[in-house]
């Protein structure tokens, strides 16, 4: 279809935000890395498992949980969930929050609070327009493809 | 088959208490098991003692552990002993040391390996309060980790390895409970059901509480000198990343693996040659867990060869005849010393009900932790 006279007209594109500071501190981790690439998710001044001098890095917060356990009996009484999470090559002891199915295919966002690692299970975005939920159908169109969580 | 004088140690004796719920002291079950040994042992004084005790001051409050086993030695004998060493965290540990000094000559005469555990006097979780910031590393400890957090962690990551069913870690149970039947020393001496063990209160996914073993009093002895009925052909030492996480894999064993082919290698015996052995039990599934490790069967397989009846006694392989920790029972300091205790008995026929038929060579597994530190001994009858 041939193009109407006149001034051509720019499109316009939505400049992209940038990631709040709070949101850039959440999608990256300090690490603790070895010269031989083993990753320390705890603070280590020498490799658990080479015993080599670390230093610090930042890897992506995500990771996938392979083990997790639900403690019933406590010293405190109150039942926990603990899991071995793999991230960026290094494997971690830490605290599980959210569901999870623990079939070593859950996918986790990591967080640091103090000295714990905690693994928050990585919820579904919420369904929109660009993104439909699997399955959702608006009658007018078929549905996407399903989502990645 | 060793003759004569052994090349790294004899047990001359090895005894021990009744396991359980005792109303016994930590000094009282101490001079229990001391009395027993040096009665057996002809009542000599011994050139060194060495004392196993997980516990004493965080449990019991006893500052002075060696001070007064040695005392008590004293006043049995006589005569203190020249080296007294400890306490050990486990009896493998002291036992261990004793076999090393007798090795490097720092001892030449009989040595007294004695353990000794109260703990029923302190409600459990009390207890486990206490002794969690000892069993595993600060750090899993901070994150709330408990031991048998870490060993259902482990335990889950063998069984989707190998694809063993959960159901395997009831069989272990209940053949442990079944053999310690026939043990008049042992914690436990009733029988459980798969159903009873599937049914029990769940301690930490997947792990309940009748595939952990239970908090027990006790103590025990043995006499390690040149010459008695079972000689020591082997021991090793192994140690693994104290981290659970910082290992090759959860799963694996390797300070079991690696101190169980030392021993077996210094007393020239393969897996296949060993008729009777003790494992540890802590958690049900470190049974067959370990089993693998120290190459008694290929990964993921044992568990069918108990299925099959042949860890049993009169099996191929009887696998704590005592009923192990799950059964027997389960004193921290004491282990070590109650398995080496039970393959005595064995090795010289005079384990009654649960006599392992023509037992000749045995091994004892002594572990801390999730397999973290691990001694292994060889034992072979001396005629």
């Amino acid at each position: 279809m041939r193009r109407p006279p006149g001034p051509r007209r720019r499109r316009r594109v939505a400049r992209r935000r940038p990631a709040s500071r709070r949101n850039r501190r959440r999608t990256r981790l300090v690490a603790w890395r070895c010269d031989r690439g083993h990753v320390s998710l705890h603070p280590a001044s020498r490799c658990p498992e080479c015993d080599a001098p670390t230093r610090t890095a930042r890897i992506p917060a995500r990771g996938h949980l392979e083990l997790v356990t639900t403690l019933r009996v406590t010293p405190d009484g109150v039942a926990r969930r603990l899991g071995i999470v793999r991230a960026a090559g290094g494997r971690a002891l830490c605290i599980v929050e959210g569901a999870v199915r623990g079939h070593g295919v859950d996918r986790v966002r990591l967080e640091r609070r103090g000295t714990l690692l905690i693994a928050v299970a990585r919820t579904r975005p919420p369904a929109t327009r660009r993104n439909p939920a699997p399955g959702a159908s608006d009658g007018s169109s078929p549905a996407g493809p399903p989502v990645p969580a | 088959m060793p003759r004569g004088k052994a090349k790294w140690g004899a047990l001359r004796c090895a005894t021990m208490t009744r396991i359980g719920r005792r109303d016994a002291g930590w000094d009282a079950l101490l001079a229990e098991a001391i009395d027993a040994a040096l009665s057996h042992g002809g009542g000599a004084a011994p050139e060194a003692l060495y004392l196993a005790a997980f516990a004493p001051r965080a449990l019991c409050s006893v500052d002075d552990p060696l001070e007064r086993a040695t005392s008590l030695v004293a006043r049995r004998t006589g005569a203190r002993p020249a080296r007294a060493r400890g306490p050990f965290l486990t009896g493998g540990a002291a036992l261990f040391a004793a076999l090393a000094d007798r090795a490097a000559e720092r001892v030449r005469g009989d040595a007294l390996v004695v353990g000794v555990e109260k703990m029923t006097h302190r409600r459990a979780a009390e207890a486990a309060g206490r002794l969690a910031p000892r069993v595993i590393a600060p750090l899993e400890h901070a994150h709330g980790a408990t031991l048998p957090a870490l060993a259902a962690l482990a335990a889950s990551a063998w069984a989707r390895r190998w694809r063993v069913p959960l159901s395997a870690f009831d069989l272990v149970a209940v053949k442990n409970h079944e053999h310690a039947r026939r043990n008049p020393r042992a914690h436990f001496r009733r029988r459980v059901t798969p159903a009873e063990v599937a049914a029990s209160p769940l301690v930490a996914d997947p792990l309940r509480r009748l595939h952990c073993a239970p908090m027990s009093d006790g103590a025990a002895a043995c006499l390690l000198g040149e010459e008695g009925d079972v000689h020591v052909t082997g021991f090793a030492h192994g140690r693994d990343a104290p981290l659970l996480h910082a290992r090759r894999e959860p799963w694996r064993f390797d300070a079991a693996t690696a101190a169980a082919r030392a021993a077996l290698s210094m007393a020239r015996r393969r897996p296949a040659d060993v008729d009777v052995v003790e494992i540890h039990d802590a958690f049900s599934p470190f049974e067959p867990m370990n089993l693998e490790a120290m190459g008694f069967f290929a990964p993921g397989t044992s568990w069918r060869a108990l299925r099959d009846g042949q860890l049993h006694v009169g099996g191929r392989l009887a696998v704590n005849p005592s009923g192990g920790m799950k059964a027997r029972g389960h004193p921290i300091g004491v282990c070590g010393l109650t398995s080496v205790a039970e393959l005595v008995e064995q090795l010289t026929g005079r384990s009654g009900d649960r006599q392992q038929p023509g037992a000749r060579t045995g091994l004892v597994q002594s572990a801390g932790g999730v397999s973290r530190d691990t001694f292994v001994f060889v034992l072979e009858a001396a005629s």
